[in-house]
Formats: C-alpha cells, structure tokens, sequence
C-alpha cells in the first residue's frame, strides 16, 4: 500500500475569544498523519489536544477562532476563509473556518470523545446511534447486506463450514473469496473475529445466516426501494428492515469488541460509563473510516475495558486500512501503541518523532517530565 | 450573622441589578410606562382634583347627554364614547381601578401560594400530598371557570371575583415556593442550622424564605399582567356586577359596540390594556434577567 | 415499568385531583342550597345523580332544556375548536419555534420574537377584537358569529334541535354525509375563534421552543451528531426537535388552564355554541346547578388533557419510563 500523507496541518493557530479576553489556545501547530499509522498526541491538560481534534474535525465551539495555519486531508484543503458575519461582531470575521469537513465527517473520518455520556442522544437507544451513520451515509451497505444475505446459497455455506471443521484455513480463505460476495464475507468474518464464542457457536452462527429469508413482498420493497419510500406505509416496512439490519451490524460491532449485544436497545441513562464509551467507539468505527480520533478514550475506562479497547484496536488497524490519532496524557500508554508522538506543550508542538526515540530519549525537558511521572509497575 | 450578610449583600447588589435591568431599552420602556399607570393611580387616589376628576370612582358623572359621541379633538383628546363619556377621563379611572384591584389580588396569591408550599414542601409525607392535590384543583379549573363558579354561588361582586382570582393564582407561587424549599430542605443549609439549636420556625423564617422569594419575585410582575388581564376580561364578557364602575375591559365591549362609527371608543381603551400587559411582561421578563447567575457575573466583571 | 404500567400509574394519580374537584364543585351547591343537611351523604348523593344521568332542567334565553341534552350538544363544538386551536397551535408554533431558533438574530427570527411577545402579553379578548375588526369588518370575508345560519340547515336529516349526528360536531358531520356547503360554513365559523384562541399560546410556544431549542443545539450529542457528518436538517428531525420539546410541553402543561378560559371568552366573544358560551349564558341568566355542572365538566377536560399530555412526555422520553 502506497504511504500517503492522510491529514497534514502546518502552523495551526487557533483562540478563544470571549467578550472580555482571548487566549491563545493553538499557536502554530505542525502535524502530520499517514496511512497505516497511529500518531499519539501528549500533553497535560488544557495543553490544547483536545482543542486540535475539535479543530480537525471543525466541531470547535462559537467562540473559538482558527486564525491562520492549513489543513488538509487526503490532499484536499480544508479551510477557506469565513464570510459569515456574527451577530455579535462590529466588524466583519478575519477567520478561517473548517469548511470542507463537513463532507468528510462520519465516512472518512471519526472521532471518540473523552465522556461518552454527554455526546450521546437520551431519547435514543444506543444501537440506533452506533447505526445512525452508516443509515446516514451508506443505506446502500445494509441493502446489499439484507440482499445478498437473503440469496445465499445453504450449499455452499455448509461447503465452507465443513473446510473450517477440518481447520484448513488457507482453504476457508480462498472459498470465501471465491465464493461470497464483500457484504457476506464481511458478515461471516465478523464472527469468526470474535473472541468471545466457541469454535461450535461460530459454526451456526454462520449457519445461520443463509437461513434469513425476506418473504416476497420485502423483497419487492426492497428492489423497488426509491419508489416505496415515497409511500407512506411501504416507507415504515422499509424503515423497519434498515433499521433491524443497523441493529444487526451494530451488534457485529459489538460482538467483534467482546461485548454483548443485549445492550443494543437500551438507552443511554440505563448503561455505565464504560459501556457508553464503547459504544461511541463502535459508532465510530462501524462506518470503516480511514481516519480515527481518540480524545483520551481510555480515561473513564477501568483497566479491564481498557485493554479490550486497545486490543480491539490493534484487531482493527490489522484487519482494516486505518489510521489512528491518539490523544492522550499518559505517554506510556502511547509508547506501547503509537509509532509516532507528537508532544504538545501551551499549544505549541516541543517535540516530535517516532514513538521508541520520544520515549527512551526525550530532548525536551517537558516530556522528560511526562516520562518521568509515569509510575512504573 | 448569616441573614444580616445576607441583607447587605442584597442591598449591594441593588444598584447592580438597576443597571442590569435598565441596559435593556424595552425594559426600561416597560418600566416606565408603568410607573406612569403607577402615578395615574396615586393622584387619582389621594387628589383626583389635580387633573380635573371629580368621581374617580364612577362613570356616571361623565355621562354627558348633550354631547354624543365626538372623534378625538382638542376638547376630548381621546374623544368620546356612548353616553357622551370624556374616554380621557374614564381611561384614566379605569387604570386606577384595575390597578387597585390587580394590587391585592396578586400580593395576596403570592402570599398564600408561597406560604402552602413552603409548608407543604416542610412538612413532606401527607401533608405535601394532601395541600399539593387541593393546589391542583385549583390549578385545573380555568380561572374564568373558577370566577364564575364561585360568583354564581356566593355572588357577584368584586370582592368575589378578586377572592376567586386569587384562588386562581396562587398554586403556581405554591410551586415554585414548595420546589424551592424542598431544595433548600435537601441541602446542607437547614442541616447545619438545625445543628446550631435553631427552632424549626426560626430556620423557615430566616433561611427558607429569603431564597425562596426570589424565584417568585420575576412571576410577581408576569402575575399582575395576567390579572389585570383576568378582570378586562371579566368585565369584557360582562360578568361584572356594577355597570358604571370605570374599568379598562367594560370600557373595551361599550365601546365595541359602535365600531363602525367610533373606531377609538374601542381601540384607546384596548390599547391601554395592551400597555399595561406589555410592559408587566417586559419587567418581568428584565426579573427573569436579573436572575441568570451568568448575565449578572459578566455584569459585575465589567464594573 | 412499561409504558402501559406508567399510563395506569399515571390514571390512578389523576383520580385524588378529580375528586378534589367534585368536592369544591359540590361544596359551592351546599353552599348555594344552604348548609342543612349531612354534608357527606349529600355528597354520595349527588355523585350517584350524577353517573345516572342528569335530568335537572335549565333555562337561558339562549337555550332551554335539559342539561345533559345541553353537553350533548355544546361538548362536541368545544373540543371541536379546542383541537383545532391545538392543531394550529402544535403545526404553526413547532415550524417556526424551530424556524426561529435555526436562524438565530436574522431580521425574520427577531420579528417573531417581537411579535410573539406582544401576542403572548396581551389579553386573549383584544386579539380576537382585532381579528374581527380586520377580517370581519374591514375585509369581510369571516363571519364574525360561531352559528351557524339556521336557513342552512333546513331539511338536513342528520340535523335536529341543535344537534349533528352522529359524532355532534357539525363540520366532521357535514363531511361525513356529504354536504360540502354546510360544511365550508362550519370550518369558515370555526376559523377565526380558534385563530384568536390559538394565536397567544402559539407566540408562547414559539418563545419556548426557540429557547429550548438554542440550548439543546448548544449540546454535546448535537456536535457528537455533527462529528457522525449527519446533515443539518437530519440533526434536527432526529435529535434536535425531540428533545427541545419538553420546555414547550411544560408550558403547554401549565396553560391549559389558559387555554380553557380562553375558550369560555373566545365562545362567548363569537356566540359559539360550546360549553364556554353555555356557562358564561347560565351565569347571567343564574342558572346555578347549569354552571356548577359545567365547572365539573371543565375539570375533567383538563385532567384529560394532562394526563394526555403527561402519556405523551412517557412516549418520547425513555427516562421517565426506565
């Protein structure tokens, strides 16, 4: 695979301006990310990380101003100039806003947020909001998903079953490639990725998708979708088959993150905050993004969840084509994760490079600080 | 002590809360406008003669045969209705009269509904439900509902309509008051005073209180316009008993019944009535203002 | 608790209110008949009458008969407008509260802000009085009375003493057999007194919409929304609308009331044949026993309608049910 410069900012300048101060936040702030690879951001609070993943993904606050500096991302710029007048302004903005992220968000790139309690919908169950983007932007997946489920061919399924009872994976592998189209293949390997059932449970799991089947009139609504959701009562039918195949993948989501799938139907208030953490990085990841942003993902997470979670996203970085930025405080954490760092002190960058060099010999005096105050078990 | 510092910083904070409010043109304009409806009512109390009115509280003696209805000119700045009656005379009677009557009406709803909350919110257990449930008759009759019920069974009389309006009003102060105090009952406030040996009326008057007033006071304002309202309206319908007391509403359906050929017989008095709604609402809404703990910080930062 | 335990729940709270209402109701009659006999068992007598049926008569100049022949025919025409007003109020106020909020201090959103505040203010009788005036008087084109023209309904079938069957109300009526002329009359009759009902509660649920729904924008699911890539108008059908509308609900709660009295006036204003206009009649011509049923009846509408209201708050939020 080609190495390609997916997100690079050069002299990002960013304030915060209220009607009685303005602070500096970002002052010129280089980086650079690449296909294939993780990029930890580290700092002490309020150092402004979070206030740059904002800024990728053009989510900054009213008061916040980009001043000067470019992004761009996957060689497209994404900054223009910001010709709206505020209300609240005397004279006209000079700022920069991040315009052309708004159509990147949500396919090509992702983020994670530190309290996951806050940044989901109450009124919504959490299966619904971990689908609600792939329903948004890719109906199509859940179509083809529910089509070429629906036209399965049971011989064949079992054909594969029998070549994985006689562990001939390198067999398994090229049946499936040969064999299943990517929507089935997606859906079979998403249940042997999980490490949470049996060999025997995988085996009828997978089983039991060739044994699905629309009835006929689903069928119709489906191939003649644009048409039926213009009419009222074929438009819910269509609306309940998308939605049980959202729930469906989401639940892939989840098995493939070690979790059950039970949750899927609850609602925000009735689950844990480690649990909401999950599921916005599910809602993350289900849309297979090239870019993810992790602001601090493991901060409210017991040491427990904590390893699923960075375990679940070596799993993804092996199996999809994804990069990763990683911001964090805890630059050890960062160290066994990352193959760059990027040290972020004020809102300036003090020092970056490759993750081993950061770590065993930092040149700057402010991360030898965050080296040393890790507490070594 | 806790409430004297309590007092002072209320006293200091006054001149804050009088810039806040004024900085908002139309809540000046509201406040001004009623100071006027204020004045109006305390001439016309203690000296009618100053202006030239004589029985503040009667139409009769406008009524003026020989006269008929006249446009609005420089003898009758705002003209005249039916029965020759100087509208600039009425009106200005009339504003005394609902002024005077919407006074007690709203000060004795706001007493009585703070007073059930708090002890209701105090007491808790069956007392919180039995004086909420009987609150919320009251609540879920509409007041004009209400107004006649209680004058066709007593009678028809001001006195009943004003007892009736206050019926009416008074579970929304019952509320606030009795979610304020449950607040307050829940917090560390009570407890340590309760520690201190205070007796428990001691602790309702000077803790519960003061705090509790302040989420009333912005309705305070909102209340007066709506009773107001209440009694335009009352007289509108007509079910007010005396048809030559000066109020705003009768003074509205007299005149409306000339509409054609006297437009302003129903429009000055209406227009009156819109004043006085507007700017009670106006200062009420500059209350609500003074209450956002982050309008009143920014304040204090810029001074 | 399921949604069918909470509507039960909330069905058994309603009663203790509804009692209370019949107490103060009967309260007034012991007070009205004199204060001789046992006032319990006075009490359980009238309640008894009441569920048998009411046979007391009643005599305005309007209307002379019996009073449950008079719910009979003057309930339907006001639930009738109150809907409608509802209606109005819900489709109107919701599209331009959003509206209002989308476009935060642009000349549109500050001239709705400014005209529902006057709207909001002023007594409900001065807006109907205007609206008369400009479409009544001056325009022409409503009539300003909510009867209909008795001339119409000669030789109507489905039409006799007053009332429509057989849902009573005279525009569903009309509609269902058929007969578009008497029923354009009806809507046209309807239209202007729900306008005046609904237009103050409709500057009100504007107001609070608009504030609710600046904050709820202000949220953090909303930006979570925004960092999915969903669309502005998705944003707002999905996330934003749903949970702005609690405030207004709470207002629209609270103003029930406000909306049952405007009623009585707007009926009375308009000489619409509701159950506002026949109180408002009963008083003045001291029917008594007429106006205290009536007050009965008030209460109940207004119990339903919480309780229709506070269903409908359980419907939308999982929190109050889990």
């Amino acid at each position: 695979m080609e190495k390609k410069e997916l997100v690079k900012v050069k002299n990002l300048k960013v304030v915060f301006e209220s009607r009685f101060d303005r602070r500096e936040i970002l002052r010129g702030v280089d980086f650079s990310l690449n296909t294939n690879e993780t990029v930890g951001l580290v700092g002490v609070n309020g150092s402004g990380k979070s206030t740059f993943a904002m800024t990728l993904m053009g989510l900054l606050p009213k008061n916040a101003k980009i001043v000067s500096g470019s992004i761009s991302i996957d060689g497209m710029d994404m900054l223009v100039k910001s010709v709206k007048r505020g209300p609240y302004d005397r004279k006209s903005d000079d700022a920069l806003i991040n315009k052309g992220i708004e159509k990147l968000r949500g396919r090509f790139i992702t983020m994670v947020t530190q309290e996951a309690a806050s940044y989901l919908d109450p009124l919504l169950n959490v299966g619904y909001q971990i689908f609600e983007s792939v329903l948004f932007h890719d109906e199509d997946r859940l179509i083809k998903r529910i089509e070429s489920r629906d036209a399965l061919n049971n011989d064949i399924l079992s054909k594969y079953v029998k070549l994985l009872t006689a562990k001939d994976y390198n067999g398994a592998d090229k049946f499936l490639d040969e064999n299943f189209n990517i929507y089935v293949k997606e859906q079979i390997l998403s249940i042997i990725r999980r490490d949470d059932l049996t060999d025997e449970d995988k085996k009828n799991l997978i089983l039991a998708l060739g044994r699905t089947r629309l009835n006929s009139f689903q069928r119709f609504i489906i191939s003649n979708r644009s048409l039926a959701s213009k009419i009222p009562g074929f438009s819910r039918i269509l609306k309940r088959l998308l939605y049980e195949e959202g729930y469906r993948l989401a639940g892939e989501i989840l098995g493939l993150m070690g979790l059950d799938t039970s949750i899927l139907r609850m609602f925000p208030n009735q689950l844990s905050g480690g649990m909401l953490q999950a599921v916005m990085v599910a809602s993350a990841i289900i849309n297979n993004p090239r870019v993810i942003i992790m602001d601090e993902p493991a901060s409210s997470l017991d040491p427990i969840a904590q390893y699923r979670l960075f375990n679940l996203l070596n799993k993804i970085k092996k199996n999809f084509d994804l990069s990763l930025i990683l911001i964090a405080h805890d630059i050890t954490l960062l160290s066994r994760f990352a193959d760059r760092i990027v040290v972020i002190e004020d809102g300036a960058v003090v020092e970056a490079g490759d993750a081993s060099d950061i770590i065993n010999n930092p040149s700057n005096e402010y991360t030898k600080n965050l080296v040393r105050s890790v507490i070594k078990i | 002590m806790k409430i004297k510092s309590d007092l002072m910083k209320f006293i200091r904070n006054l001149s804050l809360y009088f810039r806040i409010f004024t900085s908002n043109k139309m809540h000046l304009a509201g406040l001004i406008i009623i100071l006027f409806f204020l004045a109006d009512t305390v001439v016309l109390q203690f000296s009618p003669w100053l202006i030239g009115i004589h029985n503040p509280n009667t139409l009769s003696s406008d009524y003026n045969f020989n006269v008929g209805v006249i446009q609005p000119s420089i003898a009758y700045p705002f003209g005249t209705t039916y029965l020759g009656i100087n509208l600039l005379t009425a009106v200005l009677k009339a504003i005394r009269i609902d002024v005077l009557y919407a006074i007690p009406v709203v000060i004795l709803a706001a007493l009585l509904g703070t007073f059930v909350g708090m002890i209701a919110a105090y007491l808790g257990g069956i007392f919180d439900e039995i004086l909420m449930r009987l609150t919320d008759v009251f609540f879920s009759i509409p007041y004009i509902v209400l107004v006649i019920a209680l004058s066709a069974a007593i009678s028809r009389n001001f006195t009943v309509i004003s007892l009736s309006l206050v019926l009416a009003f008074f579970p929304l102060y019952a509320k606030y008051a009795r979610s304020s105090t449950l607040i307050i009952k829940n917090s560390n406030m009570i407890l340590s005073s309760k520690a201190i040996g205070s007796s428990d009326a001691r602790t309702l008057i000077y803790h519960v209180f003061p705090n509790v007033i302040s989420a009333s006071i912005s309705q305070l304002a909102l209340t007066f316009g709506l009773v107001i309202g209440a009694f335009a309206t009352i007289a509108f319908i007509g079910l007010a008993p005396n048809s030559s007391v000066p109020e705003l509403g009768y003074l509205t359906s007299f005149g409306l019944q000339y509409i054609q050929i006297a437009p302003w017989a129903v429009l000055i008095p209406s227009l009156f009535i819109v004043l006085l709604a507007i700017s009670l609402n106006l200062i009420g809404d500059g209350m609500i203002d003074l209450l956002d703990p982050y309008t009143v910080s920014i304040w204090r930062k810029k001074s | 608790m399921s949604l069918s335990h909470y509507i039960i729940r909330r069905l058994i709270i309603a009663i203790p209110t509804l009692i209370g209402i019949t107490l103060f109701v009967f309260l007034l009659y012991y007070i009205i008949g004199g204060l001789h006999s046992n006032f319990l068992l006075a009490y359980g007598s009238w309640l008894s009458s009441l569920f048998s049926g009411k046979s007391q008569l009643v005599n305005t100049n309007v209307y002379k008969g019996s009073i449950s022949n008079a719910i009979t025919m003057f309930l339907p025409n006001t639930l009738m407008l109150s809907i409608f007003a509802a209606v109005l109020i819900w489709f109107i106020g919701t599209f331009l509260g959003v509206f209002s909020a989308r476009h935060k201090d642009s000349a549109i959103d500050l001239t709705i802000k400014a005209t529902s505040f006057y709207l909001y203010a002023a007594p409900i009788f001065i807006l109907a009085i205007v609206l008369i005036i400009i479409f009544g008087v001056y325009l022409k084109i409503l009539p300003f009375s909510g009867e209909i023209n008795p001339l119409l309904m000669v030789g109507v079938t489905w039409f006799s003493d007053g009332i429509s069957y057989p849902t009573h109300v005279l525009l569903i009526d009309a509609l269902i057999h058929g007969n578009f002329v008497i029923a354009w009359n009806a809507f046209l009759s309807l239209l202007l007194p729900a306008i005046s009902l609904a237009l103050a509660f409709i500057a009100g649920v504007i107001i609070m919409l608009r504030n609710s729904m600046i904050s709820v924008l202000d949220k953090n699911f909303i930006s979570a929304a925004k960092g999915k890539g969903l669309s502005d108008k998705q944003i707002i059908k999905v996330h934003a609308r749903r949970n702005a509308i609690f405030q207004p609900a709470t207002f629209f709660a609270y103003t029930i009331s406000g909306l049952l009295s405007g009623e009585v006036v707007i009926e009375t204003i308009f000489n619409y044949p509701g159950m506002g206009y026949f109180l408002t009649q009963s008083l003045i011509n001291n029917q008594l026993i007429a106006v205290l049923d009536s007050v009965l009846i008030f209460g109940i509408i207004f119990v339903s309608a919480t309780i229709l209201l506070d269903i409908f708050y359980a419907v939308i939020d999982p929190r109050v049910r889990f």
